[in-house]
């Protein structure tokens, strides 16, 4: 899709970005994505994407808006309480934004629409608030070689990673790292969060996202392979390499001919 | 050398030579369900924890996965 004129002023601070230009905002423009949790990652990664002029996003939510949600998940007020996320955002996001095309599903992603969801989007971007979702979602992208950026975030812990199969086969998958017989303790209802943890890890993962959807260059080489862990409290970040499990079975049947030829 | 010291944490550990991955959580009472290992900057996985030796100097790290949204 051609930019016109409007388009050029209100992308102007992008386009002026050497690593963009008016080809990215193009690119963009052509770009679709999943948000998978509209809770206060996901309203966030939203906001971003659908300001920043991409063309379609596809926003999954089963939860409904509460109180407890308004401090942290800016997209919300009391009027939306008990409303569905997805579809509140939908709303607000395709008003605000009237170029980009947004739709919402207010059903939980489960076995049964996960497949088809995530096979429309060229990038699948993991906000969701448990485990049990996480291992659907990479799964899901897993089997359809969609690249799937996840973050997540309870107490002053933060992780990031993204998972490519194609462009990383070496670093595996989330159940790789994170195998589903695992014991989370770690979660926003039981352990609490504060606003700006939640954005800074949103903030970071939209930004991974962008990177994807626009080709940027991958300069130190990291970006499929890492995982990040943001400490909240000391405002350090660690970055680990991540490894292929040889025994995962949610991966194996996708990266073998890709590691052995 | 017997023993081999080693950062667990940014705490310094030491244990017998020869300990593997697997052994050296079981002997710090760290719960095998709970966590992820990244040895020198890289994860080791879970299928890798007893076939992983230590080795002197390593810097491990030990953590659970987090989950919220
Ligand atoms: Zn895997």
């Amino acid at each position: 899709m051609a930019l016109d004129d409007k388009d050029y002023v209100r992308y102007s601070r992008h386009i002026m970005l050497p690593e963009m230009g008016e080809q990215g905002q193009q690119r963009l423009s052509c770009a679709s994505a999943a948000i998978i949790g509209l809770g206060g990652l996901g309203m966030l990664c939203a906001q971003y994407l659908a300001g920043a002029g991409i063309g379609s996003l596809l926003l999954i939510d089963g939860d409904k808006v509460e109180s407890s949600n308004l401090p942290r998940q800016l997209l919300f007020d009391d009027k939306d309480i008990g409303h569905n996320k997805a579809l509140v955002s939908q709303h607000k996001l395709q008003h605000r934004n009237p170029s980009c095309q947004v739709r919402g599903d207010d059903n939980y992603l489960g076995h049964d629409n996960a497949v088809n969801h995530l096979s429309q989007v060229d990038v699948v971007i993991d906000c969701s608030d448990n485990f049990m979702t996480r291992q659907l979602v990479n799964a899901t992208c897993v089997a359809l070689m969609r690249p799937n950026v996840v973050a997540s975030v309870a107490h002053f812990s933060g992780q990031l990673l993204c998972i490519d199969l194609q462009k990383a086969p070496q670093a595996g998958c989330y159940h790789c790292l994170f195998p589903q017989s695992l014991k989370v303790s770690q979660g926003c209802d039981t352990q609490g969060v504060l606003g700006p943890m939640v954005g800074v890890m949103a903030s970071m993962q939209t930004l991974l996202a962008m990177q994807i959807l626009l080709q940027l260059d991958d300069v130190q080489q990291r970006r499929y392979d890492t995982l990040y862990r943001f400490n909240g409290l000391g405002l350090n970040q660690l970055s680990s390499r991540r490894k292929r499990d040889p025994q995962c079975a949610v991966c194996a049947p996708y990266v073998m001919e890709k590691i052995h030829g | 050398m017997d023993e081999i010291n080693l950062m667990l944490n940014g705490e310094p550990v030491t244990v017998a030579n020869r300990t593997n991955v697997q052994q050296l959580l079981l002997a710090q009472k760290i719960q095998l369900d709970r966590v992820a290992v990244v040895c020198g900057g890289d994860v080791v996985p879970k299928s890798m924890w007893s076939s992983t030796l230590c080795e002197e100097g390593n810097v491990i790290e030990i953590f659970g996965v987090v989950a919220g949204g």
